[in-house]
């Protein structure tokens, strides 16, 4: 399909465009995404680099110093599956929305999963505040309060960007988007929303897993 | 007439009523609201406070005021209608550039957000070289205090604040300085592409390193003596127990790595997504793939510094406890995951260096780079090896034996691709028609900086004589010979190189000449012997040693002034031909064969009006029926007679 | 000009300098010196080193200055050179070769390591199986912001601040800090040991010869970082083993009423316990 000598002439390609393609368009959010999981993923591997490192040298016993319990699991398994049960119900919406083409049903799930999001945010805010330990209690309680927080604040994020997808998908059940043609036009085409939607499913899901992955670090090991 | 790119299409008239001035977004509104934000931020922090040592305020106060900053900018305007579901555009509504006649019209978008990948490439250019020449005249200060072997015009505490503070600024510069300046400007026009993938990210990438150097210079108003005192590495504990500048190392050096990340995000994303139609791999520019190469671990490395630095934060401010053993921290667990990230990181630096060079080196040989297949081998084997050496820094802290030999093996592995260029350099002069104008040149010194460097690695991966030259001036003279010797040289290069391209001018060829000679012979002299005197046992960041070393001392010092003073030369010559000289370059005076030289200068700010069809590859010198890089208009491209 | 003429002259140009170079370094004494085992190893790999990257970066500076001078483009012709983008056997060569040289450095320095970190083997081999090896000497050094003390458990815990170790013994170093990470650096000794907190790092020497030697702090620990040292009158001295038994009765006598008032020894020292 694409000439790969060095002196190829350009008969089998489609020449360039006056923009860049609405299929270009619609993978840019795509590679974001992937590159996005990459750089989340290794700024949350120092939280367990740490909690495994600092739990086999356990300094001064003072890993888990004397007082210091895992807290309530009860709290921390329920914010957890709010998390899972909102990335779940967008892995069902979002193929859903790429293979038909109402968009009302992707807005009120949207809804659903935003407010289960904010409500692990807020299941986790309860349980920071009622610990029995802080984040001065030796080397465990550092690095759960640390993790925690910032993974509540990677949620809270994450239900901001639901809100935005929602939203866009409503406005564009509103306003149809026009798709402009290259060869014609030199205007962009917006991105489409399933791009907008199928990146979102990519870093939702990963952050699904990563919260998975703590809540067994932090609670069972 | 035209309007510039601002967002929501503002036009910034040359008119400066008061009223304008203030009401608007501009940088002195941005300022007065990052610093009002920054005060807010400090108290908060303050209230927030568990001891009375200050920390959180600080920190606080850096990260709201930051926030305050980039939101007076302009980068909060879109996010509103994002959230309310608008699509908002990416488009650049400005007409070409004239950049050598700056007049208000145009060079107001350099002070605010620009969605131009190439007022970007610029912004970081200009900013980051400023950073460089504030840190070298910090080299120049080191250098004095070291004239004597009892210490200089610096007591104790001052002179390690300011080696790390050198050190730091140095790193910001190495980082950014070939990738976000060169990497930003040209990897759209080199694939042929309208734009970048995030503009916006981009813009924000660029804004982040002014507040990062901002905030890392504030730490000199810190506490008493000011600065951080535990070199550019930070190790804790140390940098929990330090005084306040170390807030600032914190912010800025976790800014910067946020800009690095946003940056390698963007060229990634726009170099698998946005290439012209023909643009194949195997076509691809191998600046271009040096970029791939170095954005992966651009993306991937710094979030791990982002978060040790967080952690050395929580430490410092609220009392966790990650970095002190008493309280079941692990002070080893700051080196591991330091280095961790400081591995990848210098060959963030050397990388793009080799993409310059190997770029460069063909359309002054007149001839196909040699191996080029091997030549993307290399970068993209040294890019993945880099991940599995990082414990080479710490041979000596106790880490498990069985490791050693691991990670020593591993790290001169690593230098059979990094070597792989050096064959690239034989194969593509061999036979050649060698043009010895600035940019070969360059190349060339830094084939030689970069041999030396590269060699005295392999003595430091050796553990039983990096007992001997750890932490001492050998290991200084080795990173010095690759970043200086090595990326900076091929800064160099690149700019008598891409001169013309960017402003419409040619470098002047006397002051140009006058340079290389002093940057070279001076680079040398003064580096070289930091061999010497590593391997003779002075240690670093150190302000007094052996009497017997004064004579070297001396000899590196007055060298280190002149090689400084060769640094002036190219910023004078940068000046005065920008800014004085009248005369036109012509559109590609170097002959080159690449996409972005068969563009007009100044470019158009779309790059192109349609996009190209890329019908050969960029070194095809030598080659008769070889036809011209890219097709500008469909159908036009000669049918070579077969 | 034939390719051969292109690479024989560069070729014996390389040949004769990288002899020379490689014969003058086989006669000089690279630091660290020859004070102990470790220090000998690690000049031999010093020369070892210096003999493999000089032969090499001679051979790459020659072929590529050679190549320089010849092949530039003569003024007024303005054409290009021959389109060579690559020689397959060329570079399978230049990998394997390179490869090659990488094994042998490794090889070369892994065998060194186990000869400078592994107890019998940093004696020399005719002790293998002498008491020097069998009872080596026990010599805590700790770190703190800013001085080197050493204890000696052995003798009773006793701490002194000067540091003297026999010769023709092989000598443990317990290394481990009270505050910040140091680095406890004995140049001619030819070794570094950081001095981390909470961590007991261990570092093996075996001295040849009475000497003086000089300790340093290779990891900045703060602000007199660079005069934690001992040197000058607190120089570090290797006794010979009866000088050494001397000094340790008059060292027992003159630092152990301290003792009562020092924690008792161990591997790893802790603040008392941390209260809020």
């Amino acid at each position: 399909m694409i000439s790969q000598s060095p002196t190829g002439s350009s008969s089998r390609l489609q020449p360039g465009g006056l923009a860049h393609s609405p299929e270009e368009i619609a993978r840019i959010p795509l590679v974001g995404t992937w590159l996005l999981v990459g750089a989340n993923f290794f700024l949350l591997v120092p939280f367990f680099y740490a909690f495994f490192l600092l739990q086999s040298s356990n300094d001064n016993h003072a890993f888990k110093p004397h007082g210091v319990h895992p807290p309530s699991l009860a709290i921390g398994t329920i914010a957890l599956a709010l998390v899972l049960g909102s990335i779940a119900l967008t892995s069902i919406s979002v193929p859903r929305l790429r293979a038909q083409t109402t968009l009302s049903s992707f807005v009120a799930s949207g809804w659903v999963g935003i407010l289960l999001l904010v409500g692990a945010v807020v299941a986790q805010i309860w349980q920071l505040s009622h610990l029995g330990f802080g984040i001065v209690d030796g080397g465990f309680a550092s690095v759960f309060v640390a993790l925690s927080v910032f993974y509540t604040i990677e949620v809270g994020v994450l239900a901001l960007w639901l809100i935005s997808l929602t939203n866009r998908a409503g406005y564009e059940s509103r306003h149809p988007i026009a798709v402009m043609d290259p060869q014609r036009s030199s205007v962009e085409s917006p991105t489409p929303i399933t791009a907008l939607a199928t990146s979102y499913l990519i870093f939702s899901c990963f952050l699904a897993a990563a919260g998975a992955i703590s809540w067994v670090v932090l609670y069972f090991l | 007439m035209s309007q510039t790119a601002t967002l929501g299409g503002r036009s910034q008239a040359a008119s400066f009523s008061p009223r304008r001035l203030f009401l608007s977004q501009n940088l002195l509104t941005a300022t007065i609201i990052g610093i009002v934000t920054g005060l807010i931020g400090y108290w908060l922090g303050a209230q927030l406070e568990t001891t009375d040592n200050g920390d959180a305020g600080i920190l606080l106060g850096y990260l709201v005021g930051s926030v305050g900053f980039l939101v007076g900018l302009g980068f909060a305007n879109e996010l509103i209608p994002r959230l309310l579901g608008r699509p908002v555009s990416v488009e650049v509504k400005a007409d070409a550039v004239e950049l050598e006649a700056p007049s208000p019209r145009n060079w107001t978008r350099y002070f605010g957000i620009s969605l131009d990948h190439k007022v970007v490439g610029i912004q970081f250019g200009v900013g980051v070289v400023f950073l460089f020449f504030v840190a070298g005249f910090q080299a120049m200060m080191i250098r004095t205090e070291l004239l004597h072997p009892k210490g200089g015009p610096w007591p104790a505490g001052q002179y390690t604040a300011l080696v790390g503070l050198h050190g730091l600024l140095m790193m910001f510069v190495a980082t950014l300085v070939i990738v976000a300046t060169f990497g930003n400007y040209f990897v759209p026009l080199m694939i042929g592409a309208k734009r970048m993938a995030f503009p916006r990210l981009e813009a924000l990438a660029f804004w982040l390193v002014p507040l990062a150097a901002i905030i890392l210079y504030s730490s000199i108003f810190q506490g008493s003596g000011g600065g951080f005192p535990t070199g550019w590495t930070g190790y804790a504990p140390l940098a929990v127990e330090a005084r306040a500048g170390m807030d600032g190392y914190i912010v800025g050096f976790s800014f910067i790595g946020i800009a690095a990340t946003i940056a390698g995000i963007n060229l990634l994303t726009t170099i698998f997504t946005m290439r012209a139609p023909g643009m194949s791999w195997s076509r691809l520019p191998i600046f271009v793939w040096a970029m791939v190469a170095v954005e992966f671990l651009s993306v991937l490395a710094p979030p791990v510094l982002a978060t040790t630095l967080a952690l050395v934060g929580l430490d410092r401010s609220v009392q966790s406890s990650f970095f002190l053993p008493s309280n079941g921290g692990s002070a080893f667990l700051y080196q591991e995951m330091f280095w961790f990230f400081g591995h990848p990181e210098v060959y963030i630096f050397v990388i793009p260096a080799f993409g310059i060079a190997l770029e460069i080196l063909p359309v002054f040989a007149r001839k196909p780079l040699f191996g080029y297949r091997l030549a993307v081998a290399g970068m993209v084997g040294v890019a993945m090896m880099s991940w599995f050496v990082w414990n080479h820094h710490i041979f000596e802290s106790g880490i498990a034996p069985g490791l050693r030999p691991f990670f020593m093996t591993a790290t001169e592995f690593i230098s059979i691709p990094t070597g792989v260029v050096f064959l690239n350099l034989l194969g593509t002069i061999w036979r050649a028609k060698i043009q010895f104008k600035l940019p070969m040149l360059f190349v060339a010194a830094f084939f030689f900086n970069f041999l030396i460097g590269g060699l005295t690695g392999v003595f430091l991966s050796d553990v039983p004589l990096d007992v001997t030259l750890h932490g001492g001036f050998f290991v200084v003279g080795h990173f010095h010979y690759t970043i200086v010797g090595g990326e900076i040289f091929s800064l160099y290069a690149a700019t008598y190189y891409w001169f013309p391209k960017l402003t419409g001018k040619m470098l002047n060829e006397r002051l140009g000449k006058l340079h290389f000679w002093t940057a070279f012979i001076f680079f040398n002299t003064t580096f070289l012997p930091f061999f010497a005197v590593g391997y003779l046992g002075q240690p670093r960041r150190v302000p007094v040693y052996l009497p017997s070393l004064q004579a070297l001392n001396v000899w590196i010092s007055v060298n280190a002034f002149l090689f400084g003073f060769s640094n002036l030369i190219w910023l004078v010559n940068i000046i005065y031909s920008w800014a004085f000289v009248k005369e036109r370059a012509p559109l590609n005076p170097w002959n080159s064969r690449s996409l972005e030289w068969q563009l007009p200068t100044p470019i158009p700010a779309d790059n192109f009006q349609r996009i190209p069809t890329i019908v050969a590859g960029p070194y095809e010198y030598g080659n008769p029926t070889a036809l011209p890089v890219a097709e500008f208009t469909p159908g036009t491209a000669p049918v070579p007679a077969s | 000009m034939s390719t051969r003429r292109h690479l024989i002259v560069p070729g014996l140009v390389w040949a004769v300098l990288s002899i020379a170079a490689d014969l003058t370094l086989t006669h000089l004494n690279l630091p660290p010196g020859y004070a102990t085992t470790t220090a000998a190893g690690q000049s031999v790999t010093g020369q070892v080193f210096s003999m493999i990257s000089a032969t090499v970066g001679i051979a790459v500076v020659v072929f590529a200055v050679y190549f320089l001078v010849v092949f530039r483009g003569r003024p007024g012709d303005a054409g290009d050179g021959p389109p060579v983008r690559g020689d397959v056997r060329l570079q399978s060569g230049w990998l394997v070769l390179s490869t090659v040289i990488v094994l042998f450095a490794a090889a070369y320095g892994s065998i060194e390591l186990e000869g400078q970190v592994t107890p019998q083997l940093v004696v020399p081999a005719s002790q293998y199986h002498s008491a020097a090896t069998r009872h080596p000497l026990i010599v805590q050094v700790i770190g703190q912001q800013w001085q080197w003390t050493y204890r000696y458990p052995q003798y009773g815990g006793f701490e002194s601040p000067v540091i003297r170790i026999p010769a023709n013994r092989l000598v443990q170093f317990d290394v481990t800090s009270l505050d910040v990470i140091h680095g406890w650096w004995a140049y001619t000794l030819g070794i570094k040991v950081n001095a981390e907190p909470g961590v007991n790092n261990v570092g093996y020497v075996y001295a040849l010869k009475p000497s003086r030697f000089i300790v340093e702090c290779s990891s900045l620990c703060g602000l007199w970082h660079g005069y934690m040292r001992n040197t000058g009158a607190q120089d570090g001295e290797v006794l010979s083993q009866s000088a050494f038994a001397s000094w340790v009765k008059g060292a027992q006598r003159y630092y152990g009423p301290e003792d009562k008032y020092l924690p008792k020894f161990a591997l790893v020292y802790y603040p008392s316990p941390t209260t809020y």
